[in-house]
């Protein structure tokens, strides 16, 4: 009897470990639930070690309000994003003087939000973060530190939303040489032995002059435009190289942007979605 | 119950714990494995009825946190489950050298089954398996002894005892 008992249980739990295996549809629901069920967990982790990083600054004499941090880190990006909006504006204003029209850049919203915490096993380059206000975040979305371009989320719970890295292997986004008419797509390409991570622009015209140092910023050309705006800084240049086949360049880029523990991110949404 | 409590409190601290550690760069930024690890103590310590629950509970939670499919650890840690219940009488828990030996074990089976289904689902690049699979093992091994010796000090999980 009950070895009868224990062979349903197993044939329980093989099909139940069958069934988040190969049905999409529980999978979702499961990795829906389970975020959602350790998201409180994770915000009072991530708490306490911003309460331990705020400790210690005031003990170096470095203490600030978190709140002052949050805001000013706002303000910073929106500034840089700004500059390098009208930056491009201006060239392209040049060169609209002689042309047709003008089109003008729809500025974003941006929603701050708290890492809250990492991935688990080392084998994704993900964060998981929880938004500050109500507003809505969509799958998609291009993730921003006061630095330049983070990541881009990659999934949307209920409380929580998961952060695809930029130097990891399956980021990729266009982007362009600031200010410059060369184009290519900036692809992760992990982390080096030292930690650092590396990020790769692919596809960039074999004729064109690159310099070292030059600014690589988004182009705004993927897909979902509008939640992944021109102008976003992703890093500079530190080396160019050919392509084996010959057909275009790559170059390898310093991102100045990494997503810690303790960053404020801010997510890009909708124009419509303006406070 | 106590257990039961002591043994959730420990999955919840070290999943916090797993996720927050920074991962080791020279071994494709490998996390320690410490729910891998707090398994194989289970295993050793409870009993079979109640190390299946936990193995379950642990992998579905792990695999949840992963932005991947479902499957490293839901078909990593049944088997490192089963193969600490197959030997765990014929080992002594306690030694050093055996936690050890288990710990690297338990990495590299985690680290295989990764590579096997990232290989399988095509998710993940996976240029570096070799790194990734002495990294498991290494880490593993590490780790083992030191969370077991910590535990037994501690006393949180007794021998034989049941967390239900």
């Amino acid at each position: 009897m009950k070895s009868k008992r224990q062979r349903w249980k197993l044939i329980a739990g093989f099909a139940g470990i069958t069934i988040l295996l190969v049905w999409p549809q529980a999978t979702y629901i499961g990795k829906q639930s389970i975020r959602t069920g350790i998201a409180p967990a994770e915000e009072i982790g991530s708490r306490f070690s911003r309460s331990f990083s705020e400790w210690g600054k005031a003990l170096r004499g470095l203490g600030g309000a978190a709140e002052r941090e949050q805001q000013l880190s706002l303000e910073l990006v929106r500034a840089q994003a700004e500059l390098n909006r009208l930056r491009d504006i201006e060239i392209e204003n040049q060169r609209l003087l002689r042309a047709l029209g003008f089109q003008q850049a729809t500025p974003y919203a941006l929603t701050p939000a708290t890492v809250i915490s990492r991935n688990i096993s080392g084998w994704w380059n993900t964060l998981r973060i929880q938004p500050n206000s109500k507003k809505s975040i969509h799958t998609d979305s291009a993730v921003l530190s006061p630095d330049g371009l983070v990541g881009r989320v990659l999934d949307v719970n209920p409380l929580s939303a998961e952060v695809l890295l930029v130097c990891d292997p399956a980021f990729r986004v266009a982007a362009r040489i600031s200010g410059r008419e060369i184009f290519g797509v900036v692809r992760g390409m992990g982390n080096s032995i030292s930690g650092q991570p590396r990020v790769r622009m692919e596809f960039i015209n074999k004729d064109s002059v690159i310099q070292i140092g030059e600014e690589v910023t988004t182009s705004g050309s993927t897909r979902s435009e509008g939640f992944f705006p021109p102008g976003i800084h992703i890093g500079y240049i530190k080396q160019v190289h050919r392509d084996e086949s010959g057909l275009y360049q790559y170059a390898e880029i310093v991102p100045r942007a990494t997503g810690g523990l303790l960053d404020y991110l801010f997510v890009v949404g909708n124009a419509e979605e303006t406070p | 119950m106590k257990t039961f409590l002591r043994i959730t409190l420990l999955l919840i601290v070290s999943v916090l714990l797993q996720q927050a550690l920074p991962g080791w760069p020279i071994f494709n930024n490998l996390k320690p494995p410490l729910i891998g690890a707090l398994l194989v103590h289970i295993a050793f310590r409870l009993p079979a009825r109640s190390a299946w629950q936990f193995t379950l509970a642990s992998a579905v939670i792990y695999d949840s946190l992963e932005p991947g499919p479902y499957g490293p650890a839901l078909l990593a840690f049944p088997i490192i489950t089963y193969l600490t219940l197959r030997f765990r009488h014929d080992l002594f828990g306690n030694g050093v050298i055996t936690q050890l030996f288990c710990g690297g074990i338990a990495g590299l089976i985690i680290g295989s089954v990764a590579t096997g289904m990232y290989l399988v689902t095509n998710t993940r690049p996976l240029d570096s398996i070799f790194s990734s699979l002495i990294g498991g093992l290494l880490i593993g091994a590490l780790l083992q002894p030191i969370l077991s010796q910590l535990l037994q000090k501690s006393d949180w999980i007794s021998q034989e005892g049941s967390w239900s």
